[in-house]
């Protein structure tokens, strides 16, 4: 503990001076001090489901801000329910105490990883159609996005 | 990210492993499931994941960029045999996996229909690719579903799930200890549904040669359509590597 803390203490020291050597000019110097994250939704979208009663959203969020921001849950009007999970090797598992949104970052929910799973979407999903999503975050509230409905075998260009 | 390189030596220490017979195709599967966690732990860690991932951690890759292989997924260095059970197909009758899908290519996946994101992907993937194949290859490859969830996954579930994919894919179902061991002697890990309990998909796909029937490239989670749409034509030549 001592050692780590000795090399932290260092650590800390040599960004000091990087930072007094940047002077005030240097965005990362304003950014790290008190910024706010700044979180934007892009890209959302819900494949047609094979399954009647279940689809997923995926989406990206950016936070272009100097400060880290934590997504805590996300609700649909149009879902019964909504669940943030993370598919591993051989299932999935519910993301309980929500996102990591870290500042200068794109955090996505993309397939083989975190989704949202909706459960009995009302009306059913159709082609071109938007299904809404509410993302609340620790920082910045909540952000309405609107999903749009693509084929099954949808992927985003990467 | 590293590629297919840091599975290898997983492999190769399976040797030292003194399970029994039946026990190793799982063991072996487990030691690349461990890789697999290990490499996708640094990935959540860097972006960030709040997500309480565990040893069964997301997103590996099995494409292989060493070059040594004309196939975009792992060439395996031992081969399995094509499981030799007979299940319920999709219109309810009784089928024997060996004998039904002889002579033919055959990409085999084990899922489960009720599953938000790998499976539907997995076998969308799949559907994508297939369908860039001419008609003389389509009709040369078989795409074969396993339940991993019988007691859910009816034939007639089965049917209106695979139809979304493509209506010639095969879907079959059964008793879920066949299922496990037929799953098992191929090397994916796959367990009985517990009640309240998320069931299990595997954790690859499998492409076997039509001249053998034996399982030789394999696909885990980050295949893409364009790796199965690249390795179905040579898959169904036989290639060798």
């Amino acid at each position: 503990m001592r050692r780590a803390g000795l090399l932290g203490a260092a650590g800390a020291g040599v960004l000091g001076i990087a930072l007094a050597a940047c002077g005030s000019t240097a965005p990362a110097a304003k950014a790290s001090a008190a910024s706010p994250a700044k979180i934007s939704v892009s890209g959302a979208y819900v494949p047609l489901s094979a399954t009647p009663d279940m689809a997923v959203a995926y989406f990206d969020i950016s936070n272009t801000g100097g400060g880290d921001d934590r997504l805590l849950g996300v609700t649909s009007p149009d879902a019964q329910s909504a669940e943030m999970d993370l598919s591993t090797a051989t299932s999935m598992t519910a993301i309980s105490g929500g996102v990591d949104v870290p500042a200068h970052a794109t955090t996505a929910f993309a397939r083989d990883g975190r989704h949202v799973m909706l459960m009995d979407l009302s009306p059913a999903p159709r082609l071109g159609r938007q299904v809404e999503l509410r993302l609340t975050f620790q920082h910045s509230g909540t952000i309405t996005v609107q999903a749009t409905v693509q084929p099954l075998t949808y992927q985003p260009a990467s | 990210m590293s590629r297919s390189l840091p599975f290898l030596p997983s492999l190769s220490s399976l040797s030292s492993r003194s399970d029994r017979d039946t026990a190793r195709p799982l063991s072996r599967r487990a030691l690349l499931g461990g890789s697999l966690a290990a490499a996708s732990g640094l990935l959540l860690t860097a972006c960030g994941s709040g997500g309480g991932s565990n040893s069964n951690a997301a997103s590996g890759n099995s494409i292989d960029s060493t070059g040594q292989s004309p196939y975009q997924g792992t060439y395996l260095p031992r081969t399995f045999d094509k499981p030799d059970v007979t299940l319920t197909d999709s219109s309810g009758k009784p089928f024997n996996l060996a004998q039904r899908t002889a002579g033919k290519a055959m990409m085999l996946y084990f899922g489960y229909t009720h599953c938000p994101d790998v499976c539907p992907t997995t076998m969308g993937d799949l559907a994508v690719a297939v369908s860039k194949l001419t008609k003389a290859q389509q009709q040369q490859v078989d795409v074969v579903f396993i339940s991993t969830d019988p007691g859910v996954d009816t034939p007639s579930t089965l049917r209106s799930w695979l139809d979304s994919f493509n209506p010639a894919f095969i879907g079959l179902t059964g008793d879920i200890g066949t299922i496990i061991k037929a799953a098992a002697s191929v090397g994916v890990y796959v367990a009985a549904p517990k009640a309240g309990q998320e069931p299990v998909h595997g954790a690859e796909v499998l492409g076997f040669f039509p001249s053998d029937n034996k399982a030789h490239v394999l696909y885990t989670s980050g295949a893409a359509w364009g790796n199965y749409a690249h390795d179905i034509p040579l898959l169904i030549k036989s290639v060798t590597a």
